[in-house]
């Protein structure tokens, strides 16, 4: 190799581009040739250089005035997507008369860590008239965030959420927050379950990525004058 | 189940994933921004962006350099909507990226000559046009392939190869053209 083939394949060489053979080559001109060895080594100088050229650090607190910013974000698009939910159940849940039962169940979904249930909540019940709306709301506690899980509402027969006639089932994206996540469901019953065979359920289904977990809700029926009573009872099943 | 396992099953939140890069990014704005606020707002904004399209992060093999596409994106739409920007006053007269057009040819004697501070070769780099300044921080700064700053700029590694080149022999031209500063002349 020459200079003039030296000077063509400098940069590659510092690069560190070079084939193992052409690099020998290189190298050995290198060591016999005092110009392009200098030459080589203040090509390496400059671009040591350019790498020193000081550059100021971020001020004091940025990654976690960024980490902050994000989670409002977060905060925003969840009140926005429990905002629509709401809106949509909530303008049928105003048809009828209207309860709040705040459950607080422990979920730890997302590393899937024991499962707390409070014992008083074992049997929180709720009396449904036939044609008359109750609002439940569920509390979900998540020790953190949980992005993008599926919810699903699986209804026995004769038991709807308003404004989804006649659907036994109800599927839709959202997201965890950490912390309490409440989930209303404005539930009615068609008719009244009296005699019925085996135990009914309602079952709150929670996916994330290939995993998930069911939160059922043992429905009893009683043979109520004015309605039905419902039993509710968390029942852990991690599957 | 217990802690230890499910933690190993525990796929990496948004945050995990682009908490570590949030650092390498800003340096990478400033680079090309030279200003800490602005640097910090690129950054959280492209930061906020992305949070949009998250599910997108796991997809990706190499993250540091998807990042580095998507700020740069970011970045140049930044430049393109500051027409103030001090940045897009850049003399692009010498973009060409053929190579019959490289005409500095410098010895290495007379690179030794200058005072070749760093505040000067910052200043030069600076100078240069917009593509020629972008493939220096890249390669030479940032330390990514050809190959990767192809995926970046979207631009052949046989453009960029003579790009680099004539990028190099520009800035090293702007050292040897320009006078040194007084204070300089009074030290030397």
């Amino acid at each position: 190799m020459n200079c003039a083939q030296t000077r063509q394949h400098l940069y590659d060489y510092i690069d560190g581009n070079l084939e193992p053979l052409q690099e020998q080559v290189l190298e050995q001109h290198i060591s016999d040739c005092d110009h392009c060895k200098l030459l080589v080594e203040q090509e390496s100088r400059f671009k040591d250089q350019l790498k020193s050229i000081p550059v100021a650090g971020p001020s004091m607190g940025f990654e976690q005035r960024v980490m902050a910013k994000l989670a409002s974000q977060k905060s925003a698009q969840q009140i926005e997507q429990r905002g629509f939910m709401s809106q949509t159940w909530f303008a049928a849940a105003m048809g009828g008369a209207f309860m709040v039962f705040v459950l607080s169940w422990f979920t730890s979904f997302s590393n899937l860590v024991t499962t707390t249930v409070p014992t008083t909540l074992n049997a929180v019940t709720v009396e449904l008239v036939p044609n008359q709306i109750r609002k439940v709301s569920l509390a979900f506690n998540s020790p953190s965030m949980i992005d993008k899980a599926t919810f699903k509402i699986i209804l026995p027969a004769n038991v709807e959420i308003s404004g989804h006639k006649g659907k036994r089932e109800l599927q839709w994206a959202s997201s965890l927050k950490q912390g309490t996540n409440h989930l209303a469901l404005p539930l009615v019953a068609t008719k009244l379950l009296v005699n019925e065979k085996s135990d009914q359920f309602i079952t709150a289904r929670i996916s994330h990525e290939g995993k998930s977990r069911d939160f059922k809700i043992k429905v009893i029926s009683k043979a109520l004058q004015s309605g039905i009573q419902m039993e509710i009872m968390p029942i852990v099943d991690v599957s | 189940m217990s802690i230890l396992n499910a933690l190993k099953l525990r796929s990496p939140s948004f945050e995990d994933l682009i908490r570590p890069h949030l650092k390498g990014m800003y340096y990478q704005a400033y680079r090309f921004l030279k200003n800490q606020s602005d640097a910090e707002d690129l950054v959280q904004d492209f930061t906020l962006r992305l949070y949009k399209n998250k599910a997108k992060l796991h997809e990706i093999e190499n993250l540091r350099s998807w990042l580095y596409k998507g700020l740069y994106r970011q970045f140049l739409n930044y430049i393109r909507d500051n027409t103030h920007n001090p940045l897009n006053n850049r003399d692009d007269t010498e973009d060409n990226d053929f190579e019959s057009n490289v005409h500095h040819e410098y010895s290495p004697e007379l690179l030794t000559e200058q005072e070749m501070e760093l505040s000067r070769v910052e200043d030069a780099l600076y100078k240069l046009s917009q593509n020629h300044h972008h493939i220096i921080i890249m390669h030479d700064i940032e330390g990514f392939t050809l190959a990767e700053i192809g995926e970046i700029m979207d631009t052949p590694i046989g453009t960029l190869k003579s790009r680099l080149h004539r990028a190099r022999a520009n800035l090293k031209h702007k050292l040897v053209m320009e006078p040194i500063s007084p204070n300089q002349c009074v030290k030397s």
